[in-house]
């Protein structure tokens, strides 16, 4: 079962209730649940869908669920980034990951760009006010495509980095849940990168799946960014 | 023993006039009768115990005076109560309905005047078996008539309640539509209903109209919500809420403690709540109208707001858009062709790969023009901002330090922004 399943079942069962936060800036489960199917309807119209490969260099922001929920709804592997903006770092990995479009965070472009030249990737920008531009007029995809247990949800970009399916992300999620004692009232403050997939495992997937608040750390959203 | 139970049986004619003697007696009784069912109503029955009102308590004694009166005389005369005979209670009935006493009180009160009626009975009965066998005679007339006042009472609660209702619904349709033709009804129970609603001919106002969202909703949902409206208390007074075809129109008065913003805040609450609870509303709230002679411009202002919101449903308050946005959002095909076309296809193509240049040039606009302080907020680096507002120009041929061109950029994003729900606020 694709573990995206998750999102649209808690916005059914808790639309108002905040998925993630950052600051002042709220997002709640319905927003999340509609970011999400309108990413993956524009991942749809671009060809984009079950098992093909979307790199998403993202910092903990929002933003980040709203795509990485977006990648799995269409069926896609979300192959992660660190969000470093440094096209040396990036180059490599891009090749690496073997995506044909890469989703990025807005204060990453020149470096992106200038991995990316000669690439062949496409790459969009994730500016927070200009979201609603990027996807307006795109069909939202409602369902979340079927994916198999043992089908590969999510990998950290790079060699030797370990693929993960949608079966692992459910058991880690539900491990963490366990072990916090996780319910929907709760709170799970995100310090580790959620490029990493123990992250989005044990915090962002738990979160999701229990209806639960993450709440994103304020500390300036890039490393290395000055 | 047969004889002994042949003795025990009393002669009907003992038993006759031992039903007759205590229906004597408690007919000579029934003020201190009824004041003791009073009693008994108000401490098993919160809602009357609450009641301090003098003229209430001084009716439902005289309403259980007469209803005792009645039950009993209508048993000694051996007649059948008739509708006519019990014409009070329907009167008290209505009068309970508009007090706000809930119906199941109102009907719980003829048990427990039962209840005490019932006592009485037992107790003037003595300890003669006569007076056993009477008292037991009566209980079914007694039951009867209960049940027939209390069902009675029922009925006539009920039906004021949903004239009541209707009534009210059609004054407040008038009275929506005297004020969105910018009238204010001169006299009459339209003029105290406007009144009531905290409206006045210079008061000043707001207009929200509120369709639904998403799914088409039906009429139940939109009167569930017109009714959640309503109750939110959008100002210090009741909130004129109509329910007008597809849509719901709500007029709140402003004032002391109640201004626009409060308001539109109040506004987002409910439309989220609403939303929770499977109800997503799209709402549009209007500029202030400096009185009733304002309320078709603000009813045209409101409805033409909804045409930002979201397909999901959202808020769209003017209060908080500023001017600058407002002409956006109301500009036709001609300000749009007057955009100059190299700018028009840059913002194009900047949208298509998620609007980082769009986003520089809006907060270089918020920073007063700050390259460093725009940077800031941004997270990037100033030369990273530099080398953006350099892009920017060589791509739309327009100096962003210059106020003509930048106002011009500013206006094309907004032009842009006003075509794309949920973009512009």
């Amino acid at each position: 079962m694709n573990a995206a399943e998750a999102l649209p079942a808690t916005a059914a069962s808790a639309p108002a209730r905040t998925a993630v936060r950052l600051g002042d800036e709220v997002l709640s489960y319905r927003a999340l649940d509609r970011a999400s199917a309108r990413i993956a309807g524009l991942l749809i119209e671009r060809g984009l869908q079950d098992g093909r490969h979307v790199a998403l260099a993202l910092p903990n922001v929002p933003a980040f669920a709203q795509a990485y929920y977006g990648v799995l709804r269409a069926g896609c592997v979300a192959v992660t980034l660190p969000a470093l903006p440094d096209a040396r770092v990036l180059r490599p990995l891009l090749r690496a990951a073997g995506a044909p479009l890469l989703i990025a965070w807005h204060a990453l472009a020149e470096a992106v760009d200038a991995s990316a030249t000669g690439s062949g990737v496409d790459c969009v920008f994730v500016a927070p006010r200009e979201l609603p531009r990027l996807l307006s007029g795109v069909a939202p995809l409602a369902a979340v495509r079927p994916r198999a247990d043992d089908d590969v949800a999510t990998m950290a970009a790079g060699k030797g980095a370990v693929p993960r399916s949608h079966g692992w992300l459910r058991e880690r999620a539900l491990a963490a849940i366990g072990e916090a004692g996780l319910g929907g009232d709760g709170v799970v403050a995100c310090e580790a990168p959620l490029w990493d997939p123990a992250a989005q495992a044990g915090v962002l997937h738990a979160a999701v799946s229990a209806g639960a608040t993450v709440a994103l750390d304020r500390r300036p959203v890039l490393s290395g960014a000055s | 023993m047969v004889s002994e139970a042949v003795a025990a049986v009393p002669d009907r004619r003992a038993v006759a006039a031992e039903r007759s003697r205590i229906l004597l007696t408690l007919l000579a009784d029934v003020d201190r009768l009824a004041e003791r069912g009073v009693a008994a109503i108000r401490a098993e029955i919160p809602a009357y115990a609450a009641q301090d009102d003098e003229r209430f308590g001084a009716d439902v004694l005289d309403q259980v005076a007469r209803n005792y009166r009645t039950d009993l005389t209508a048993i000694l005369e051996e007649h059948e109560v008739t509708l006519e005979d019990i014409a009070f209670v329907r009167s008290a009935a209505m009068r309970r309905a508009r007090s706000g006493l809930a119906l199941e009180d109102y009907i719980v009160a003829f048990r427990v005047g039962h209840s005490v009626l019932w006592d009485a009975v037992v107790e003037a009965a003595g300890e003669t078996s006569a007076g056993h066998e009477a008292a037991l005679s009566l209980a079914t007339p007694l039951m009867r008539y209960d049940n027939f006042a209390s069902s009675h009472a029922a009925h006539a609660y009920v039906e004021f309640q949903q004239y009541a209702i209707a009534d009210a619904d059609r004054e407040r349709r008038d009275l929506l539509e005297h004020l969105l033709a910018g009238e204010l009804p001169s006299e009459g129970p339209l003029l105290a209903a406007a009144r009531a609603f905290g409206l006045g001919a210079e008061r000043r106002m707001l207009v929200a109209v509120a369709v639904g969202a998403g799914q088409t909703p039906d009429a139940d949902a939109r009167v569930a919500a017109s009714a959640a409206i309503a109750r939110t208390g959008l100002d210090q007074a009741r909130t004129l809420v109509v329910v007008r075809q597809a849509e719901i129109v709500a007029v709140p008065a402003l004032g002391v403690g109640a201004g626009a913003e409060q308001v539109c805040a109040l506004v987002e609450d409910l439309q989220a709540r609403l939303a929770a609870q499977g109800t997503p509303l799209a709402l549009g709230i209007s500029t202030v109208a400096e009185g009733v002679g304002e309320l078709p411009r603000a009813y045209a202002e409101a409805r033409a707001a909804l045409e930002c919101v979201d397909e999901g449903g959202g808020v769209a308050a003017l209060p908080r858009f500023s001017s600058f946005h407002y002409l956006a959002l109301r500009a036709d095909a001609t300000a749009h062709r007057l955009t100059s076309p190299r700018v028009r296809a840059f913002l194009d193509e900047d949208r298509e790969r998620g609007g980082v240049l769009t986003a520089t040039i809006r907060a270089f606009a918020d920073a007063d023009l700050n390259l460093r302080a725009a940077a800031d907020a941004l997270q990037i680096h100033p030369n990273t901002a530099q080398y953006r507002v350099r892009r920017i120009e060589e791509r739309t041929g327009l100096c962003l330090r210059r106020v003509s061109d930048l106002f011009e950029l500013l206006v094309a994003i907004a032009l842009d922004d006003a075509r794309i729900p949920g973009a512009l606020r």
